[in-house]
C-alpha cells in the first residue's frame, strides 16, 4: 500500500464544558467533524484565527487528550488502540510537538545535553556501537547547533531562534516521524523565522520528516506546506494546495483571512469614514462563516470548500 | 524643514542599563524627530532598543535604566528638565502610550469605565459624572457599545481591549502618541482591523505616531517615514516608499528577506 497516508484523521470532534462559577455550563464545540489526510513527508498547514480549533487538533492528534468522535491513525493504525505501555510509548515516539513558546518549553533548570540525552535514552534511541554522547551531538548537528557550545549551556543562555532548534532537535532525537509545529516561529524575530521555517523545510526534504504546521501566518504556511487548511470555529472551511488557496481562495473566511496579511505594497486607507468599513466586513464573514451549515464539498480534484 | 515643523526633536539620545559589569548602553545616540501628524515607523529586533526609546520618551525608566545624555524637545519643551509634578501632568496630555499587550495595560480589577475615570480625574479634576461623557464619546468614537463600559477586561476580546486602550490613550487629546507593538498580540485579521482604526483617528485628530513594530509590511502601510534601528542605532531612515523600495543599508534588506511572502516560491515542494 504505496498511497496510504501517513495520517488520516476521520470526523474527529472534540467538545469542552466549561464550568464557570457565576453562569451555568456552556460547551464549546473545538472540533466539528474534522477529516484530511496527510501524506508521509508532507506537509499541511493548519491556519485560523485564535480560538479556530487549530491548536485543538494539533493536540488531539499527539493524544494529548481523548476525542468524542473520530478516529486518528497514524501509518494506518489507530492512535487509540495501544493497548499497553510500550505501544503507547512507540505512538508518542512517531508524533513529536514543539510548540510556540520557546522560553516556556524547555526546563530553567536543566542543560541542553540533559534535554537530549533523556529522551534519548527513555525511548532506547541509542543503537549499539554508538554512546548517548555520541548521539547527543549528532542531533545537535542535525538542527545546525555547534555541540562543542552548546551541550553544557542553559536555556537561559540561549536566543529564541536556538531554543527553538534544541525543541526540534528533541523531536528528532527519539526518531519523531511527523512533527506537530504549533505557531513555532510567532515568538521569534523577524530576522530569524526564516531560518527556522528554512530549517524544517530541509528535515521535510532531507529526512522525509511528516509536518502539521499550525499557525495564523498565511505567508509562511505557502512557504513551508504542500496543502492547507484553513480552519473556523471548529471546522475546515476550504482545504486545498497551499499555493492555490493564497492565489485564488475560494471561501469568504480565507478571501478574509488573505487580504488581512500585511502587504507592504498597499497604503491602507486612512479615511476616518471608512475606517470601520473593513471591521464591519470582518464581522459579517465571521457571522455567516459561523452560521453556515454548508458541507465541505470537492470543487476540484484535492480542492475542498465548506458551501455557504 | 522648519524647526516649528517638528513635535519631537530627539538629539543623541544615551541611554544605559547598570548591569553587574557596569553600564550596558542600550541607546547610543540617536537623533530622529516627527513632525506634526506625521506617523513614524521605528523598526528593529528585540533588544534592539525600540521599546527603551519609547519609555525615555515619556521619562519611564526606573534604575536601573537612566538616560546616560541627549535632549528630548517636545512642542518646543524640554522634557528632561521637568520636575515631577510638570512631567506627571505632561505624560498622556502632551503624549500618550500604547502598549503591545493589553490585557497588561488594563487593569484587571477595574471597570473599563473606572479605568477611564482614573485617567480624566487625575489630569483635569472634573467630577465621575463628565468622566462618563467623556468615556462613552470615546467608546463610540472606537467602535463599542458604551454599555461594555462596566465590563471588566477579561469581558472583552483581544481586539475590543486593544481598542479600549486606544481610547483611553485618546482621552485627553495628546497630540503625540507612542504606540509600542500595539497589534503585535492580535490575529492578522484583528490585527488589520486595528490599524485601520488607528490610521481613521490619525486622519481625524492629526496626532503624531510613532509607531514601533517588527513587521516592516506592516509598517509601510501606514508609516510615512520609517527608522531602522540595529544595536542602539539607528542605521536608516527614510520615507515608507523609499525603504521599500530602495533599502541603502544591508540590515534594512535582511529585515526584508527574513519574511517570507506570497512572491516567494523557493519553499514549496
Amino acid at each position: 500500500m504505496t498511497d496510504q497516508p501517513y495520517l488520516e484523521v476521520k470526523g474527529v470532534s472534540k467538545t469542552y464544558t466549561l464550568k464557570t462559577i457565576f453562569s451555568g455550563s456552556k460547551q464549546v464545540k473545538a472540533l466539528q467533524d474534522i477529516s484530511f489526510k496527510l501524506g508521509r513527508g508532507e506537509a499541511l498547514a493548519l491556519v485560523g484565527e485564535s480560538g479556530s480549533g487549530k491548536s485543538t487538533c494539533g493536540r488531539a492528534i499527539a493524544g494529548m487528550f481523548d476525542i468524542d468522535a473520530g478516529d486518528i491513525l497514524v501509518n494506518g493504525k489507530s492512535i487509540t488502540s495501544a493497548r499497553n505501555s510500550k505501544e503507547k510509548r512507540e505512538n508518542a515516539r512517531k508524533v513529536q510537538m514543539v510548540f510556540q513558546d520557546p522560553f516556556a518549553s524547555l526546563n530553567p533548570t536543566h542543560t541542553v545535553r540533559h534535554h537530549l540525552a533523556r529522551p534519548l535514552s527513555l525511548h532506547s534511541r541509542v543503537p549499539d556501537g554508538s554512546t548517548l554522547e555520541q548521539e547527543v551531538i549528532r542531533t545537535l548537528e542535525d538542527v545546525e547547533l555547534d555541540p562543542s557550545v552548546m551541550l553544557d549551556k542553559y536555556p537561559h543562555e540561549l536566543s529564541g531562534g536556538q531554543r527553538q532548534r534544541i525543541n526540534l532537535a528533541r523531536a528528532l532525537a527519539v526518531g519523531a516521524e511527523l512533527i506537530i509545529a504549533d505557531e513555532p516561529t510567532s515568538m521569534l524575530d523577524v530576522s530569524i523565522r526564516r531560518s527556522i521555517l528554512n530549517l524544517m523545510n530541509r528535515l521535510k526534504k532531507e529526512r522525509g520528516i511528516t509536518f502539521l504546521y499550525i499557525t495564523h501566518d498565511l505567508a509562511t504556511a505557502h512557504y513551508l506546506t504542500e496543502n492547507t487548511a484553513v480552519m473556523f470555529g471548529g471546522r475546515i472551511v476550504e482545504f486545498g494546495p497551499s499555493d492555490l488557496i493564497v492565489r485564488d481562495p475560494q471561501h469568504a473566511y480565507s478571501k478574509l483571512l488573505l487580504s488581512s496579511v500585511p502587504n507592504a505594497h498597499t497604503r491602507i486607507n486612512a479615511d476616518f469614514e471608512h475606517a470601520r468599513d473593513f471591521s464591519k466586513f470582518a464581522d459579517k464573514v465571521r457571522a455567516e462563516t459561523a452560521a453556515s451549515t454548508g458541507a465541505l464539498e470537492e470543487i476540484s480534484t484535492g480542492r475542498f470548500v465548506r458551501a455557504a | 524643514m522648519t524647526q516649528s515643523e517638528r513635535f519631537l526633536d530627539v538629539k543623541d539620545l544615551k541611554v544605559d542599563y547598570m548591569t553587574l559589569d557596569g553600564p550596558f548602553r542600550a541607546v547610543k545616540g540617536v537623533d530622529l524627530h516627527i513632525n506634526r501628524g506625521e506617523v513614524l515607523g521605528l523598526a528593529g529586533e528585540s533588544g534592539c532598543g525600540k521599546s527603551t526609546i519609547a519609555y525615555a520618551l515619556m521619562r519611564l525608566h526606573r534604575p536601573p535604566a537612566f538616560i546616560a545624555g541627549g535632549d528630548i524637545t517636545v512642542d518646543g519643551e524640554d522634557v528632561l528638565a521637568f520636575d515631577e509634578e510638570t512631567l506627571a501632568q505632561w505624560r498622556w496630555s502632551k503624549v500618550s502610550l500604547v502598549f503591545q499587550s493589553a490585557m497588561n495595560a488594563l487593569n484587571p480589577v477595574l471597570t473599563i469605565f473606572e479605568q477611564f475615570r482614573d485617567v480624566y480625574h487625575r489630569h483635569t479634576g472634573k467630577s465621575t459624572e463628565e468622566a462618563r461623557a467623556r468615556a462613552v464619546e470615546l467608546m463610540e468614537l472606537v467602535g463599542i457599545d458604551p454599555v461594555r463600559l462596566d465590563d471588566y477586561p477579561h469581558q472583552l476580546s483581544g481586539g475590543m481591549r486593544q481598542r479600549v486602550v486606544l481610547a483611553n490613550a485618546l482621552i485627553l487629546e495628546p497630540q503625540m502618541i507612542i504606540m509600542d507593538e500595539p497589534t503585535t498580540a492580535l490575529d492578522v485579521v484583528v490585527q488589520r482591523e486595528i490599524l485601520q482604526e488607528i490610521a481613521g483617528l490619525q486622519k481625524k485628530f492629526g496626532f503624531s505616531i510613532l509607531f514601533i513594530t517588527h513587521d516592516l509590511a506592516l509598517m509601510s502601510q501606514f508609516a510615512d517615514r520609517i527608522a531602522i534601528m540595529l544595536k542602539g542605532e539607528i542605521v536608516e531612515v527614510n520615507s515608507a516608499h523609499e525603504i521599500l523600495h530602495n533599502p541603502q543599508h544591508d540590515y534594512t534588506k535582511q529585515l526584508w528577506d527574513a519574511m517570507p511572502s506570497f512572491e516567494d516560491a523557493e519553499g514549496v515542494a
